[in-house]
């Protein structure tokens, strides 16, 4: 029981690190990013990679995987968002052209490491296990949690704390105001997009560590629980998604504690469907809803 | 504007309708070509006439672990007969990208533009339950060489299968790992979602009931899912004999790693999906212990098998698996049915293909019934020091 609890929040842990990322965009721009899963995807492939070819340790690792994820999240608003700011229809066009940019970020990804699943080295980070009051957990579990716990908080202060959180909330609040405050939009946005793939990158590299492989349907894999957890937590809310992810982690597991682990999905989407019946704007979500 | 995209619609539309008219005409058209049967009998047969077959394999997305070894396997299969005279082969070889539509489309190509005698592959059943529909339909002979799914060989008299089912390779393997482990219980996963591994679990269960083995754990999960933890530590919790395993070579080596990394040191059974070096590579040394059971092994000595293994080598700069061994042995079983008559017409193929009894393949003796499915003993393996031992 008390292990299965543990399994629920690891798992859980990694559902919220996609889903914070892909609902920060949301909260403050009112993007959907639909390329977000293949920016994840890519973020498991480059971890790889990069530990394959400079054999850096798991600390210096997903810094280096968060810069590249920083610099693919400022490529996506520019390919995929930009371009199409002021349209009367840039919600639902930079919806489509961020699934398009997605299919090319996974071709891409296929043209350079093929249509088979890579995996990390075995003695890349050797997985050790601990057992603390009768719970198991490896260190690559512990690893997971330990970093996801930190890019939460660390995410929640820079939003709450920092410059760049104030005009990221004036922004969010009201674009047009927050302009003419002397708010950099242009800048704000830009970073947020950064912050936000560099959480998804960091995310797949750890799923991948996680995993054992990554082969190119790792985002699409763990799309649909993300987005479950996003609409779960209040699409836009840091903590809500946060909390969601653990809670659905949990619900799986204990699920297949508890029953069976046929119904595994169907308890995770039943839940999801009796919140929204109940709680229409989710766990942690505002009352004033925007239309998109 | 408009005007534009409508033209294209309707020229879209024309081309449809070329192609549907196309396929209709060409259908069911027996044609017997005579410079394809030639003189003499069995080994001595020769024909004048190159004879075309086709191969459909993935070659690429993601089955094209299994179709790139294929692809090589059939190749050096025809390039030995075709050294060994009397008849030259020419295999045309066709990429499904693992998907139906480009399936379906390799079959027409094949059939109606190369008109070839016989077609080796789909590489995945689920692809073959509609070419083979296309194929028997067409009266073209097709050898499936990893088409594993029930029901393959009844789609008809053309179809015909030289690819141990699933269910058999698990059948023979869970009898051999009671017998040299003693299991008295043991825990099952399988993959839900997929049509294949959950028949296979049917297998399995009737196969421990009749051994007397006690389930102590059923768990499931499916390909795309990111975390195994829970179900395995339901089966650790269990304290499992063994665990037997039914899932795609996708979720394998994820579910053995962690499985291993849990802690979880019992033996774990497994059907064709285990059976690849690939995977051996690619789970390191949790790949120990693994019981495999499949239709061919690196380790048995049956005639031919170290040749092929060396030459395969050599030629490819990577050792070969079943899935190679299995399209190598599909080039030998048409080449026996085409010498059976000296002829190479889809008729002839047909009647003989059906009949070829006990040969001496490389996968040990094997044989085809009238009805298409093949017969062969399964091979029970042990990996032991990273390597495929006969268990």
């Amino acid at each position: 029981m008390l292990q299965q609890l543990a399994n629920g929040v690891f798992a859980g842990s990694i559902y919220a690190l996609f889903a914070i990322g892909f609902t920060l965009v949301f909260g403050v721009l009112r993007h959907l990013n639909l390329a977000h899963p293949a920016v994840f995807t890519a973020g498991a492939f480059v971890g790889i990679e990069v530990a394959a070819r400079t054999a850096i340790p798991v600390w210096i690792l997903f810094p280096v995987v968060a810069l590249f994820g920083a610099l693919a999240g400022v490529l996506v608003e520019r390919i995929a968002f930009r371009p199409l700011r002021g349209r009367d229809d840039e919600h639902f066009a930079g919806l489509i052209s961020s699934v398009a940019l997605g299919g090319v970020v996974i071709a891409l990804l296929q043209a350079r490491y093929g249509t088979e699943p890579k995996s990390f080295a075995t003695d890349y980070f050797p997985s050790r296990l601990f057992e603390f009051a009768g719970i198991r957990v490896t260190s690559t579990q512990l690893v997971t949690l330990a970093l996801a716990l930190v890019l939460m908080l660390g995410l929640a202060w820079l939003v709450s704390a920092t410059p760049l959180g104030r005009s990221m909330r004036a922004v969010a609040e009201n674009p047009t105001a927050a302009k003419v405050l002397g708010v950099n939009v242009g800048r704000v946005t830009a970073g947020t997009y950064a912050l936000s793939s560099a959480l998804g990158t960091v995310a797949g590299a750890l799923l991948a560590l996680n995993l054992g492989q990554a082969g190119r349907d790792l985002g699409a894999s763990i799309e649909l629980v993300g987005f479950a957890v996003i609409i779960l937590g209040g699409l836009g809310s840091l903590w809500g998604a946060m909390a969601a992810g653990v809670v659905l982690g949990v619900a799986e597991a204990m699920t297949i504690h508890l029953f069976d682990s046929t119904w595994k999905s169907m308890v995770a989407f039943a839940l999801l469907f009796a919140v929204l019946v109940i709680r229409p704007r989710g766990l942690f979500g505002h009352v004033k809803v925007r239309e998109v | 504007m408009r005007l534009k995209s409508t033209t294209g619609a309707a020229l879209a539309v024309a081309a449809l309708l070329a192609t549907g008219a196309c396929v209709s005409e060409d259908t069911n058209e027996a044609s017997s070509d005579s410079a394809l049967s030639g003189s003499g009998a069995g080994e001595d047969c020769t024909i004048d006439e190159t004879v075309k077959i086709g191969a459909v394999f993935s070659l690429t997305e993601a089955a094209a672990f299994a179709g790139a070894y294929q692809q090589e396997g059939l190749a050096m299969g025809f390039e030995e007969l075709n050294a060994a005279g009397g008849i030259t082969y020419e295999v045309i070889q066709e990429d499904d990208k693992t998907t139906v539509e480009d399936s379906v489309a390799a079959f027409e190509k094949l059939i109606n533009r190369d008109e070839v005698s016989a077609i080796v592959g789909p590489t995945l059943s689920n692809m073959a339950f509609t070419t083979y529909t296309d194929a028997q339909s067409a009266g073209v002979p097709a050898l499936g060489v990893s088409t594993t799914a029930e029901g393959i060989p009844e789609i008809g008299d053309y179809i015909f299968r030289a690819s141990l089912p699933e269910e058999v390779a698990l059948a023979a393997s869970i009898p051999a790992a009671k017998e040299s482990l003693g299991l008295t219980k043991v825990a099952v996963l399988y993959d839900s979602a997929d049509e294949f591994t959950a028949s296979a679990f049917n297998t399995i269960k009737d196969v421990l009931t009749e051994e007397g083995i006690e389930i102590v754990a059923e768990e499931t999960f499916e390909t795309a899912d990111t975390d195994f933890t829970a179900q395995l530590t339901a089966v650790q919790d269990a304290d499992p004999d063994a665990v037997i395993l039914s899932a795609l070579p996708g979720a394998t080596v994820p579910l053995v790693k962690k499985a291993r990394e849990l802690g979880i040191e019992a033996p774990i059974v497994g059907g064709n999906a285990f059976n690849s070096p690939v995977l051996i590579g690619l789970l390191e040394d949790a790949a120990e212990g693994l019981i495999v059971g499949g239709a061919w092994s690196a380790a048995s000595d049956t005639t031919g098998n170290a040749e092929f293994i060396a030459n395969y080598t050599e030629k490819y700069g990577r050792a070969p698996d079943q899935f190679a061994a299995q399209a190598y042995t599909a080039a030998y079983l048409l080449d026996q049915a085409i010498r059976a008559d000296c002829d190479a017409n889809r008729e002839a193929i047909k009647d003989n293909l059906g009949q070829i009894l006990e040969y001496d393949s490389i996968l040990g003796p094997i044989s085809i019934d009238e009805n298409g499915e093949v017969h062969q003993e399964p091979v029970v393996q042990i990996i032991r020091d990273g390597v495929f031992t006969i268990l």
